[in-house]
């Protein structure tokens, strides 16, 4: 009897509290009211901050990625810069010879030594020449000394003849007892003929000879008399040119080595940049802590909303915003598309394109308030 | 050119100035030819030598071919100029030695 009485009370006490609820005063309704809407207010921003916060995740990530492969591209094309210019270093201080490629300078050394060998050249022609020209000389003296040889024998032959003669007249004049002599004397004046006959011929060689021996000094004449001196200082003309070209080969080659170096250091530093640029995975993870603490935040203010309804405190449910108060909320907005996406959110509207679409306008767009 | 000698105790001193070339190689070897004899060192004082051609250069050497076949030697001094340049160019101080007084 008593636990019926009890479970009737506590009916009853029941009833009353409802009856009381019904009848609290009108002002403690419209705060529970309010602080209800706020609730629903707060889960309506933080689902379209969540959008908000994801599609900007999602668009940095792919723009950072973009950069990275940009940046990525540049910094190939610097390794490949840097390359090229050794390529060019290389070229630029070898020679192509042979399908081969030789030292520049050794190249230099190599035409200083045969210039150096032309003009040793030249002065063994230039002694060698005027050895033959003393040479000669001697021999055309020489020819002279023949032809004085050969007046001798001349003279000799005609006083030989000149004594034939008389020996001749004496053995006439001595009869039958000269008569041996005259055979010795015709004999000398045939042996004088012949020597005359064989000085003349002597003469007439020694003559062609001297006139040949003229004929050669004067040519070897007109080769050693060339002065080769200006073939000689070509040596220096060439020297000054090979030494400048050296120069100028080593003064490109610090310029591209400097280029080769700059090439390099561009790369290093796009390569340290793409390192830096991994700030984009830290970001993302940063956000998506953020979304799952605003879910958990969400996630208790619907249930402290759910909690509200089933009390029955309230004479009536609010399951949604009115447009009034959305419009309440977002005049405090100073960007006039985050303003639009949140209304296209309240209409239930996608505005992942129109996230992208703000953050890519130009600044002109944003406005000021 | 113009060439003379002047005959010391130990050496012949043989000043040779103007211009040597071909055309000077008879009188330059007859006055080789003589100094030759007396098997006394030379030295070509060239001073005053104001050009040499290639002949010039081969003159000299073969100067020098004569001094020692008479068991002499040369030796050349202040060489100016052309000369000095041409002497430069030919490393002619290699064979024959070559001696500045500045």
């Amino acid at each position: 009897m008593s636990t019926s009485n009890t479970a009737s009370d506590n009916n009853a006490a029941a009833i009353e509290t409802s009856n009381a609820d019904k009848t609290k005063p009108l002002k403690e309704k419209e705060l529970i009211k309010k602080w209800v809407e706020l609730g629903l207010m707060i889960d309506w921003i933080s689902t379209q901050s969540n959008t908000e916060i994801e599609s900007l995740s999602t668009y940095l990530e792919g723009e950072v990625t973009k950069l990275v492969e940009s940046f990525r591209e540049i910094s190939a094309s610097a390794t490949v810069q840097s390359q090229n210019v050794a390529a060019i270093i290389e070229t630029s201080t070898n020679v192509h010879i042979n399908q081969k490629y030789v030292p520049l300078i050794d190249v230099i050394q190599d035409l200083d030594d045969l210039m150096t060998l032309m003009i040793n050249d030249i002065v063994d022609i230039s002694k060698s020449a005027m050895h033959m020209v003393y040479i000669m000389q001697h021999a055309i003296d020489n020819a002279s000394q023949i032809n004085h040889s050969l007046d001798s024998i001349y003279a000799i032959t005609r006083d030989t003849k000149y004594l034939a003669v008389n020996a001749l007249i004496e053995a006439a004049r001595a009869g039958e007892a000269g008569k041996g002599f005259a055979v010795v004397a015709n004999e000398v004046s045939e042996l004088s003929e012949s020597t005359e006959s064989l000085a003349n011929k002597m003469g007439e060689d020694i003559k062609s000879f001297t006139s040949q021996l003229n004929e050669g000094f004067k040519l070897l004449e007109d080769i050693a008399s060339k002065d080769l001196t200006e073939q000689m200082n070509t040596k220096e003309e060439i020297d000054a040119t090979l030494t400048a070209l050296v120069q100028q080969t080593k003064s490109q080659r610090v310029v591209l080595e400097e280029t080769a170096q700059t090439s390099t250091d561009i790369s290093d530093s796009i390569s340290k940049l793409i390192m830096a640029m991994q700030f984009q995975d830290y970001t993302t993870q940063r956000l998506q802590h953020l979304i799952t603490a605003s879910e958990g935040f969400k996630e208790e203010i619907n249930n402290t909303i759910k909690t509200t309804e089933q009390s029955n405190i309230l004479d009536e449910q609010i399951q949604e915003l009115t447009e009034e108060q959305a419009m309440a909320m977002l005049d405090k907005f100073s960007l006039s598309n985050i303003k639009k996406n949140y209304l296209k959110s309240f209409n239930n509207e996608d505005t992942q394109e129109d996230v992208e679409k703000e953050i890519t306008e130009d600044d002109d767009n944003i406005e000021l308030f | 050119m113009e060439i003379k000698a002047e005959h010391n105790e130990n050496e012949v001193k043989v000043y040779i100035s103007g211009k040597l070339s071909f055309k000077d190689h008879p009188e330059f070897n007859s006055f080789i030819e003589e100094i030759a004899v007396s098997k006394k060192n030379v030295l070509f004082d060239i001073s005053d030598l104001e050009q040499i051609d290639s002949a010039g250069i081969g003159m000299m050497f073969l100067s020098q071919k004569v001094m020692e076949e008479a068991g002499a030697s040369i030796t050349i001094r202040n060489p100016r100029g052309q000369v000095k340049r041409v002497f430069e160019i030919t490393s002619i101080e290699k064979q024959i030695p070559v001696i500045n007084d500045n």
